[in-house]
């Protein structure tokens, strides 16, 4: 084995894999249910966290990774009859689209806002256009990949059919070829991207485009509808249109742009909405990007776009990654990650290597009583034993204990200190029900089950935490369990993980002689302290990423004082009231009031979902009232950072809007410090951040807003 | 081989003859955002003065933001300066406002001294594209100021936009592009950026050195925060002086005629290094990638550097008499 190669340093392989790498590393479990509505007819919104394999799905559309397919003899991943496509695809970003909100028509704000989205769409509709040329010509030029896909013969037909269009408004005219009608499409866009960036002068807009804006989609539509007329391509192959980065116009920062982007937005949602059979689109966002009501109005009708009518929403992190409370019997999610990872050891080590080689690799994660096992050691005189129980922390504490309950706990430290910390929040506790007087004021308990079984297992992880910090040692993590559930789903998180156990198994394995070194590919393990540093490290270094998303120094500062906040209660609350306490619940109602400073904090909880920081799901309590609600983790990656239990067991803490205010104001939140200007009768400086208009949901589903 | 002098302020405008200069530069929070101008005028060759006053959006910095802002405009006023020549902008002001800030000073005619110190790269990268670019403008000389020191422990900037590239410099429409970056504090939101363009065989890295100590602690953390993650063979690093302007374009001509992919930048470090981006990227089309912050510490840097008593202002000559000191020798130039 190569003691010099991490098979994992490439984290972010989506972005800058070659086709050919792309082939051996992309694995096909996600596309179990992806593949369905993405290579079928009809709008789809793939919607999804960074890093959950979004990009690397999106990438099957080009004729790039089918062509690579087949250089490498591998089968391509779609099924035959749905591979009869060709595609475009526009990055808003990238293709400087977005940059029309930068420049003016010279008549004042509400003049560029009406009308600077008419040439967005037409910088839009050429954009696509100019890039399905190109991929016909690709498909074209490729017969034996494509399957005859394209007719390349029938080209002119094509050409005098699309410059016939009205559509263009006379653009086209003159173009006999299809050399002419690329030209005459490169020259437009270049005069756009001239004139966004400023790298020509003009006096509003130039006047070729003024006199000529297409309307957004149907140029689009018309090529399509012309290339199928001339036969280049047979009736039945589809145009999917892909639209990366639609976030970028999620929200802006002046209320100029504000209101530009937007209108960008409803401009695209008009071509969505449309539901043009000719073409399909494929909108890939992060989840923050789609979940805005505000941004789903179609523009010139102001309805709104529909999910299941107007769209289909693919949620990778919710349809296809996250463990269901009631189980799926496969968790898909157990499958890419055992499959991803084989691929990588197969790609950059080499070697016929088995499906379960992870499993293998990192060996089985251990039950809460041996995790406990490592906080066992040291010292065990009665002093240090009471200290680690609690049993003194003040003297009104320490008057509760009788001597018999001492020496009961003692007795039970010796044997097992995780027993021993669970007897003494049992003590601690009433029992429930009506009884108002803690065990610990009845003599001890004699039987072997004093504590239920569930009451126990509730309370197991929390236990195992409060003896770590009473020992002053951290919590580990090791085995192939925990790096799925600290992964929460996401692959890059899994790869992430990988990279980091696999660079210090790299250090100490280099410095061993050759005959004693571990070798994972004939199934060796990892050791387990190899591991569990690893883990650690990788937590801490994800926790940094968080401020590398926009908003992120922000959201990291949230999250720091929340993980502590959540920490410290879990670490303190000895009766172990709160086993649940590594998560927090707050009322549905409150969370969508319109007032402040609901809105902020909705809004900052919704980002922080969206960037993957926090986990969320909705739940209704548990009274008559059933009043619906919605909890929130930590990404279980920085669990490790913050030591906390990854489990979520039991009810989370049931918290009002205001003690999320009072964390936003411990960790100097923007909309926080605003709040304090204005409670101070200061006005402060203005908030650009955006305001939105309407309140939403976090999930989307069946057309309405719910989980 | 141009000779394009640069050195302490005093020295590199006694170079040649005497003339009177436009100062334009930008009224921040830090201390050194006038010692270029309060230097130019002690030596009596101010003509005029422009000033930007970019204000950024409200976060926990804004009170101690808008005092450090008052103070600097109180030592302004009482050095002289005339407030009616400051224009206000609003940090992420559209490239349109900026352009025609831009185009007021182009108007005046006049010999420019363009002091970059406080100015965010959003600001200072499309108005060094006009002037450069500009008939109008015959002589023009980049001022930087070096600082006492930087904030140590707290972020320098936070909240950087969404967007990729900034505005007026997107990617190029097709074709492989090979990225430069420059490397500096602001390690987070570069990580973000590079693993959202990175489509390139190799990477570039000018790291910038000698440097004081704390800030190469710095800077290093960012090239391995950076290329940690990434394969080791995709990064080739150079070390280019913080402060040579001139030096660091010499490296960055140099790496576009080795490629025949066009050059596109990431500057995340030094603003000498930054400025001589920009001059290689108006002049080629190249994309610039920086999500500009919405957000700057307040004390990002305090007190003026002193070289020999005087202040550290590194002045660069761009232009002279008509003449283009930066201009891509022509074997280089590349396709694009």
């Amino acid at each position: 084995m190569k003691y010099n190669v991490n098979p994992f340093q490439e984290l972010y392989v989506s972005d800058s894999a070659s086709s050919n790498e792309f082939v051996e590393l992309f694995s096909e479990v996600p596309l179990q249910t992806a593949i369905h509505p993405l290579f079928q007819e009809g709008n789809v919104v793939l919607s999804g966290t960074q890093g959950c394999g979004k990009t690397m799905i999106l990438r099957l559309f080009l004729a790039e990774t089918r062509a690579a397919y087949r250089t490498a003899k591998k089968k391509f991943p779609i099924p035959r009859r749905e591979r009869r496509f060709i595609s475009a695809g526009v990055n808003l970003t990238k293709s400087a689209l977005t940059d029309v909100s930068q420049v003016t028509l010279g008549q004042g704000d509400e003049h560029d806002i009406s009308q600077l989205p008419f040439y967005f769409a037409d910088f839009f509709n050429y954009w696509v256009v100019k890039d399905l040329l190109a991929n016909l010509l690709e498909v074209g030029a490729d017969p034996d990949t494509f399957e005859n896909l394209v007719d390349l013969s029938k080209v002119d037909q094509f050409v005098s059919c699309l410059v016939k269009q009205e559509c263009w408004f006379g653009a086209l005219n003159g173009c006999s070829t299809l050399d002419d009608l690329q030209t005459r499409i490169n020259d437009r866009i270049a005069t756009y991207r001239k004139w966004v960036t400023h790298n020509e002068r003009y006096v509003g807009a130039p006047s070729d485009l003024r006199q000529t804006k297409t309307s957004i989609g149907e140029p689009i539509s018309r090529t399509v509808e012309c290339l199928k007329g001339s036969e280049v391509i047979k009736d039945d192959v589809r145009a999917y249109i892909r639209i990366d980065q639609l976030e970028e116009l999620h929200r802006s920062t002046l209320p100029r742009q504000r209101q530009l982007r937007l209108a960008f937005r409803h401009i695209l949602n008009r071509a969505v909405a449309s539901r043009d059979r000719r073409v399909h689109y494929r909108l890939g966002t992060r989840r923050y990007g789609w979940q805005d009501p505000a941004s789903l109005t179609i523009q010139g009708s102001g309805a709104q776009l529909e999910a299941r009518r107007d769209y289909l929403l693919v949620d990778m992190d919710d349809d296809l990654f996250r463990r269901k409370e009631h189980g799926r019997r496969v968790w898909l999610f157990d499958k890419f990650a055992a499959d991803a990872f084989r691929r990588r050891l197969a790609f950059y080590l080499g070697g016929e290597l088995p499906a379960n080689i992870a499993r293998k690799v990192f060996g089985r994660s251990p039950r809460p009583e041996e995790r406990a096992e490592q906080f066992a050691t040291g010292r065990r005189d009665r002093r240090e034993m009471e200290r680690v129980l609690g049993l003194n922390d003040s003297e009104t504490e320490a008057k509760c204990w009788s001597p018999s309950w001492r020496r009961w706990l003692l007795r039970l430290y010796k044997q097992s200190p995780l027993e021993a910390i669970l007897a003494a929040a049992w003590g601690r506790q009433t029992g429930g029900g009506q009884s108002k007087s803690e065990h610990r004021t009845q003599p001890p308990p004699t039987r072997k089950t004093w504590a239920k079984k569930w009451w126990r297992k509730e309370r197991l992880s929390q236990a195992v935490l409060q003896l770590a910090a009473r020992r002053q040692q951290r919590m580990l993590w090791w085995g192939y369990a925990d790096l799925l559930g600290l992964s929460g789903g996401n692959i890059t998180v899994f790869l992430h993980l990988c990279h980091q156990i696999w660079d210090l198994f790299l250090k100490e394995e280099r410095l061993k002689p050759e005959a004693k070194r571990i070798n994972p590919l004939k199934a060796e393990p990892i050791p387990v302290h190899t591991q569990a540093a690893g883990i650690q490290l990788a937590s801490a270094r994800w926790y940094n990423k968080v401020a590398e998303e926009p908003g992120g120094e922000v959201r990291k500062r949230f999250i720091e004082t929340l993980g502590k906040t959540l920490r410290q209660q879990m670490r303190g609350d000895k009766r172990m009231s709160y086993p649940g306490g590594n998560g927090v619940t707050l009322a549905l109602k409150d969370l969508l009031a319109d007032r402040t400073p609901n809105r902020d904090i909705w809004r900052l909880l919704r980002d922080a979902v969206g960037y993957g920081d926090l986990f969320a799901a909705e739940h209704t309590t548990k009274n008559k009232a059933s009043e619906p609600r919605m909890k929130f983790y930590l990404n279980p990656i920085l669990s490790p950072a913050f030591q906390l239990p990854v489990a979520h067991t039991k009810e989370p803490l049931y918290w009002n809007i205001d003690k999320i205010f009072e964390l936003s104001c411990d960790a100097e939140l923007p909309f926080a410090t605003k709040r304090k200007h204005l409670s101070q009768g200061t006005e402060g400086p203005e908030l650009l951040e955006p305001e939105d208009s309407r309140q939403l949901r976090l999930f989307v589903q069946n057309g309405d807003w719910r989980e | 081989m141009i000779f394009r002098p640069w050195g302490l302020l005093d020295w590199a405008l006694a170079l040649t003859e005497p003339r009177s200069w436009l100062f334009v530069g930008a009224i921040g929070t830090e201390e050194r955002c006038l010692a270029a101008w309060e230097w130019m005028r002690f030596l009596g060759k101010e003509q005029g003065h422009v000033f930007a006053r970019i204000r950024d959006v409200t976060s926990r910095h804004s009170e101690l933001a808008e005092e450090r802002l008052q103070d600097r405009e109180r030592r302004f006023r009482e050095a002289g300066g005339n407030t009616s020549n400051v224009t206000d902008f609003a940090l992420l002001d559209e490239l349109y406002r900026i352009e025609d800030f831009a185009r007021s000073i182009e108007a005046r005619q006049l010999p420019v001294l363009f002091d970059i110190t406080s100015l965010p790269k959003k600001f200072f990268f499309p108005i060094l594209r006009t002037l450069y670019r500009s008939e109008a403008i015959a002589d023009l000389a980049v001022t930087y100021t070096w600082p006492d020191s930087y904030e140590p422990t707290q972020p320098l900037s936070e909240q950087a936009e969404e967007g990729l590239h900034l505005p007026g410099f997107p990617s190029q429409a097709h074709g492989q592009e090979v990225l430069i970056i420059s490397v500096g504090f602001l390690a987070e939101s570069l990580q973000r950026h590079v693993g959202s363009i990175v489509k390139h065989e190799a990477i570039k890295v000018l790291i910038p050195f000698p440097a004081p100590l704390p800030t190469l602690r710095r800077t290093w953390q960012s090239v391995y925060e950076l290329e940690s993650a990434r394969s080791k063979a995709k990064f080739e690093n150079f070390r280019v002086d913080p402060i040579d302007l001139s030096g660091a374009f010499d490296r960055i001509v140099a790496l576009g005629r080795a490629t025949t992919a066009s050059p596109a930048f990431a500057p995340f470090g030094p603003k000498p290094i930054s400025a001589a981006m920009c001059l290689y990227a108006i002049q080629r089309n190249s994309a610039v990638y920086y999500p500009q912050p919405k957000v700057y510490h307040p004390d990002y840097s305090r007190g003026i550097a002193s070289i020999d008593g005087k202040p550290a202002v590194w002045t660069y000559w761009v232009k002279h008499n008509g003449a283009r000191l930066f201009d891509i020798p022509a074997d280089a130039q590349g396709a694009a």
